[in-house]
């Protein structure tokens, strides 16, 4: 009994396919709606990865084709343990949907007709809203610690969610802006070595 | 097994050149899924509903279902697999590519620019969903304060600002607050899907 707990306790293979399965249940609609969840129990409970890490992951998860939440999971477990990991924890995020929209497929009437299934669904949704609000602004907080890096974040938040920008091109256009300021600062301070030398 | 073949390269088709995810691959999604099923725009409304107020991914989501109303529960796995498969070689090797170029000069200066729209993109997150959940009308036919006051849901809004809260000031884990919510919304949020 103790070796079976150890093992789901310490395995990680079985801990990436576990975290991912429970991201895969709660969230609802997919994609950026797994990041606060994701965020708490990847940077803070299990601590696979930190802050600026898990960032990396969201902005090539989402300038890849394809569906955003497996190209997390599958980025987190290559991370941690490569293609092997990445298998256990693109299983978990896949399973819920799967044997969910399975059940719904059967019972689609009374799934899609019954109010409290709706109402349960709305109250999560709700709490998604509320759960990314706030992983914006902690990893805001965290993250953004000069002025460019905190117009870059305004600029992409309004080309995304007003102008409609694919995210393929706002990715591409902060990876330029990133290579410019950062040959700029090199500059700089290259130049305040060389005056105080 | 022709047909489960069939029904992998065509959902791979959509890890493969689906950029931006979710709404922004629904056209590409809608083409897959009535290759196999005979569904008209209406009753893939239907689905795409459902979709949304389930949990998991919308493309995961329809392949499921389209694998599953084509050949059973080994089409649906077909189908699935085939819509993950590419992630496994495109992600496989950027995380590789990263590692190995790890502290590159180039390397370094393009994460300075992504990590901040990566906070962009979790901000406009927050809208997408905040739209669906909040509002009653799609976010584009809302044009004043008036309009914005009528589409609004009060119990959801309510309830997303507790969840703010919660996390905030209470340091409750967002798993606990998913599951008090869903409970309230059950009795509190009463409405049929479809």
């Amino acid at each position: 009994m103790e070796k079976i707990k150890k093992f789901f306790r310490e395995n990680i293979y079985f801990n990436l396919f576990w975290c991912f399965f429970k991201v895969g249940v709660v969230t609802i609609g997919g994609g950026v709606a797994m990041v606060p969840i994701l965020q708490e129990k990847i940077c803070e409970e299990y601590r696979w990865m930190t802050q600026e890490e898990i960032l990396d992951c969201i902005t090539v998860s989402q300038g890849l084709p394809g569906v955003i939440a497996i190209n997390m999971a599958t980025y987190v477990g290559y991370f941690k343990r490569g293609l092997r990991g990445a298998f256990c924890s693109t299983l978990g995020v896949i399973l819920p949907s799967f044997v969910i929209i399975i059940i719904v497929v059967l019972f689609l009437e009374e799934v899609g007709g019954n109010p409290y299934v709706g109402g349960l669904l709305g109250g999560i949704k709700a709490a998604a809203t509320g759960l990314i609000a706030y992983a914006a602004w902690k990893l805001g907080k965290q993250t953004l610690k000069n002025a460019f890096q905190r117009i870059v974040a305004i600029v992409a938040f309004i080309l995304l969610a007003f102008v409609g920008l694919d995210a393929v091109w706002v990715v591409l256009a902060g990876l330029l802006v990133g290579e410019v300021y950062y040959a700029i600062k090199g500059a700089k301070e290259g130049k305040k070595n060389a005056d105080s030398n | 097994m022709q047909i489960l073949i069939k029904l992998f390269f065509t959902f791979a088709k959509i890890g493969l050149i689906g950029f931006g995810g979710g709404m922004a691959i629904l056209p590409l999604i809608y083409d897959s899924v009535i290759q196999f099923n005979s569904m008209d725009p209406d009753e893939f409304a239907n689905l795409f509903a459902i979709s949304q107020a389930t949990p998991g991914p919308l493309a995961v989501n329809a392949a499921t279902f389209s694998g599953f109303q084509t050949a059973g529960v080994f089409g649906a796995l077909a189908a699935t697999i085939g819509v993950s498969f590419p992630a496994f070689i495109l992600v496989g090797i950027c995380v590789k590519f990263l590692d190995k170029y790890k502290g590159n000069r180039l390397v370094e200066g393009a994460f300075e620019g992504a990590r901040p729209v990566a906070v962009g993109m979790i901000m406009a997150g927050f809208i997408t969903i905040g739209q669906t959940a909040l509002l009653s009308v799609d976010l584009s036919e809302i044009v004043n304060m008036a309009s914005l006051f009528d589409a609004v849901k009060p119990i959801q809004l309510i309830m997303a600002v507790a969840t703010f809260i919660l996390a905030k000031k209470f340091k409750m884990k967002a798993f606990h607050i998913i599951i008090i919510m869903g409970v309230l919304g059950t009795f509190l949020c009463k409405g049929a899907i479809l």
